[in-house]
């Protein structure tokens, strides 16, 4: 019902819930009560405008954008809040994990031996960890030497790169690129950017070698820059300078021959040969015309009062006021066009450093091998994975280093240190450790059993490997979440949730669970394929097998024993006792199980929004919301307390474990006091002091 | 003390006293409207969903939790879970899952909502901890997915819907 364009003259003013005014039509109208019966009592009138705040209306969800369905009265928008399946959070817990070079390698050959059980929950964790890591290390980033040569793309042109790139960062700045005065190539370094661009994105020093060209000319920023757009500055017209009062006249070229490592020679002999000193007419423009914008602005700073005073450039000011002004120095007032920063700067600032080392100039230098008394080809290859971790963290981990800068003549040289011989001789770009390890041994645990938490506020910059468990949950199972899997079980994986036998670094394997969920039994386990922790409560064997027939009348009622051959209502009810984890794995089963699930999810899942990039024909690209995705999270049910497990003590296993041998000694050992002869003088404290004195 | 006879599908009568065979709501209705309970215990309750060797097994349930407070009503909120199902219940429920199943339906006809309960949270802990691969096994379920909804099922699990 659209409201009155305007509230009745009587109407407007009145709140009184008995009010007996007359109605009168355009004055006033009948005071009504609040058809949901929330208690409100108004004039009719107002009736559109209760709706908006009426605790009983039924609206959508707050969330509704986000992909929640649900309406509900308003006043219990609160509290469905909290089970709100739109109000999705993202677990950030990291930990971290060293690469284990020496230490414990016995245990972990020993522990790879066996199959994996998956109530082993440190060795679960580990592995996991470790494919995540395999899957991530590049080879080329480690060994750019072992990069595989691949086709060269066509290098750029310096100048036309800096526009495009400049072009990108900023969106598309028609006015800065006249795109007719490029060249035909155009196309061609644009759908180059596009994908460096793309590439900068994903890789890890923010620059792909091929293309350190490209880099390398923007990084040197002003010169080339400033000539190409000076070169475009003169074609399309002149830049005015705005100030106050225009004297200076004419647009400022920045620069038109810029001498890269001579500018400063140049500068000089400018000032001696030329003529530049402030006094002298015309020196301006014959400035500009010398030397570049940086050197230009800096001899202005040094000799402005005088070109000011002998009238080579107008003050800020006039004259005439300098009286108010005049203890200030006068300054020219430039336009400066805004400083594209570099796409390397934008990508990865975090990285910059890297950045920088990926675009020096490399030069393979041999080293004489000869002493070894061996050809190169029978140097022994390296063990990939070992060394490839090492180099990984190849600061922190006893100190390998690849290469060590030294200063030779001014500049920073990478000297390498070390050289890698591997059996695959050449990597591609994409090659991650995880795809070469059918050719190295493909059942090692490489990383350390146990892991730490260091989290990402501590300054550990290139530290150990991190991992973070990123999972998504609904709110009100986060903190569910959170209690049980990091910190009851993951924290205290080491030697309290689990306890390995104390000979474990003699590489005995074994291992004792000591707690458990309460009430019935259970047991924690790692779920390699949901890649988490789950619960696993613990069946009598005879009673979980489905094809057992312990039907007493045994009349080939077979299909009795499916679970599908229980009414959907009694599914569904079922379903309802499952937690979101269980929910999940159910729904894989079959067509029927999932559509049970599915009537859960409103209630027990989340949903979350997947968002395509739309490019249009201009250049522009923009994010829209594709789809809505329901899904389980991967949370099993809340665990208030933990109970004791009935384990036998350690001490049982030590009578038999493999690795506990007991040396026996036999021959008499002497004890200390035995060994010194007795008729030595018994010192006391006192007779120490006693005798300096 | 009044009793109550009742017939199962397979023809046997069982007695129960009475209070004990109201705990069936079912029960309970049919006696209370059919006002069986004034007349001598001649009368059958017939019980045609129910046979025989479940309904053995029902009434000692029965018996156990007559004095049982009445279930609470179910918040909607509150949190189901599937520990708290007690010792003895968990003894009874150590059957093979064709009984269990058939528990359930006759907890279901017969309105027991605390059997039924107990009897649902055993099979959700049967059903806990165990894969999609484990499950078809345990439950006799055949699997009907094509295969390229299996694949798409198995690589996300996931419901989409059109924004």
């Amino acid at each position: 019902r659209r409201p009155p364009s305007g509230q009745h003259r009587h109407c407007e003013g009145c709140f009184d819930r008995h009010c007996h005014v007359p109605v009168e039509p355009d004055v006033s109208c009948m005071v009504i009560n609040c058809h949901l019966l929330c208690g409100a009592t108004f004039h009719m009138c107002k009736e559109a405008e209760h709706e908006l705040l009426c605790p009983l209306e039924q609206v959508p969800c707050l969330n509704s954008e986000y992909g929640c369905p649900l309406s509900m009265s308003r006043h219990k928008l609160a509290k469905h809040l909290q089970v709100c399946p739109a109000s999705v959070v993202c677990c950030s817990m990291e930990w971290n994990r060293w690469p284990n070079v020496d230490s414990e390698t016995t245990l972990h050959e020993n522990i790879m031996k066996e199959i994996p059980s998956e109530e082993c929950l440190d060795t679960a964790l580990a592995l996991r960890d470790q494919k995540v890591l395999f899957r991530s290390l590049k080879m080329v980033e480690l060994f750019p030497e072992t990069k595989e040569v691949i086709k060269e793309r066509p290098t750029v042109n310096g100048e036309a790169t800096w526009e495009e790139m400049a072009g990108a960062v900023g969106g598309a700045d028609v006015d800065l690129v006249p795109r007719g005065s490029l060249s035909t190539t155009n196309e061609e370094m644009a759908e180059l950017s596009q994908e460096e661009r793309e590439a900068l994105a994903k890789t890890k020093e923010g620059m792909d070698l091929i293309n350190k060209e490209h880099a390398a000319s923007a990084l040197t920023k002003s010169p080339s820059g400033c000539e190409s757009e000076s070169k475009r500055k003169n074609a399309s017209g002149k830049e005015q300078v705005s100030r106050d009062n225009n004297a200076v006249g004419e647009g400022v070229a920045k620069g038109k021959e810029p001498q890269e490592t001579q500018k400063k020679e140049d500068f000089h002999t400018a000032v001696e040969t030329v003529g530049l000193a402030p006094w002298q007419d015309g020196v301006l423009e014959r400035l500009k015309t010398a030397v570049d914008a940086k050197d230009y602005n800096m001899y202005l700073v040094h000799n402005g009062r005088m070109l000011i005073h002998f009238g080579q450039m107008a003050a800020c000011t006039p004259k005439e006021r300098d009286f108010v002004y005049g203890n200030l120095e006068a300054q020219e007032v430039k336009t400066v066009h805004t400083f594209k920063i570099p796409l390397s700067y934008c990508g990865k600032r975090a990285r910059l450093g890297d950045a920088m080392l990926s675009c020096r100039p490399s030069e393979h230098k041999a080293v004489d091998t000869s002493d070894l008394g061996i050809t190169v080809e029978d140097l022994p290859k390296s063990d990939l994975i070992k060394t490839t971790l090492q180099c990984a963290l190849e600061r922190e981990l006893k100190g390998h280093v690849i290469s060590e800068s030294r200063s030779i003549d001014g500049l920073f040289m990478d000297f390498a240190t070390q050289t890698y011989n591997f059996e695959p001789e050449q990597f591609s770009s994409g090659t991650v450790l995880a795809d070469l390890l059918t050719a190295a041994s493909p059942g090692g645990l490489h990383v350390e059993l146990h892991s730490e938490c260091v989290t990402r506020r501590h300054n550990k910059s290139s530290s150990a490997f991190t991992f973070t468990c990123n999972k998504f949950f609904r709110r009100d199972e986060f903190p569910l979440h959170f209690k049980n899997v990091h910190t009851d079980i993951q924290s205290c994986l080491n030697g309290w949730f689990q306890h390995r036998c104390p000979l474990a670094y003699l590489g005995c394997t074994f291992i004792q669970n000591h707690f458990r969920p309460p009430g019935q039994k259970a047991k924690v386990i790692y779920s390699q394929e949901l890649k988490t922790f789950a619960i696993k409560p613990e069946v009598a064997p005879e009673l979980s097998e489905g094809t057992k027939n312990n039907y007493p009348s045994g009349c080939g009622r077979k299909s009795q024993n499916s679970l599908t051959s229980l009414p959907l209502e009694i599914l569904q009810y079922i379903a309802g006792f499952l937690d979101s984890i269980s929910l999940s794995q159910l729904s894989q089963v079959s067509v029927l199980m999932r559509n049970i699930c599915a009537t859960l999810l409103q209630e027990r899942g989340m949903v979350l929004l997947q968002w395509k990039k739309n490019r249009y024909s201009h250049g522009g690209t923009s994010w829209r919301v594709h789809r809505e995705v329901w899904q389980f999270s991967s949370l099993f049910s809340k665990i208030k307390s933990w109970e004791f497990n009935d384990v036998t003590s350690m001490s049982e296993h030590l009578k038999t474990c493999p690795f506990n041998v007991v040396e026996h000694k036999t021959d008499p050992i002497l004890l200390t006091s035995m060994c010194e002869p007795r008729d030595q003088a018994r010192k006391t404290l006192v007779s120490t002091f006693t005798n300096r004195l | 003390m009044p009793s109550v006879k009742a017939q199962s599908s397979d023809g046997e009568i069982p007695e129960a006293d009475v209070e004990v065979a109201k705990q069936p709501v079912t029960i309970k209705t049919m006696v209370e409207d059919l006002r069986m309970d004034d007349a001598g215990g001649n009368d059958l309750v017939p019980l045609p969903n129910v046979n025989a060797a479940i309904l053995k097994q029902v009434i000692p349930r029965c018996t156990h939790h007559k004095d049982d407070p009445p279930p609470p009503e179910d918040d909607e909120n509150k949190e189901k879970r599937t520990d708290c199902v007690s010792v003895w219940d968990q003894e009874l429920l150590k059957v093979g899952q064709g009984t269990l199943f058939e528990l359930i339906l006759a907890a279901n006809y017969l309105d027991m909502k605390g059997l039924l309960d107990v009897t649902c949270k055993t099979v959700a802990n049967r059903i806990k901890g165990k894969t999609p691969e484990e499950l078809p096994k345990t439950f006799n379920i055949k699997n009907d997915f094509t295969e390229e909804e299996e694949a798409r099922v198995r690589k996300e699990n996931q419901w989409c819907g059109e924004k």
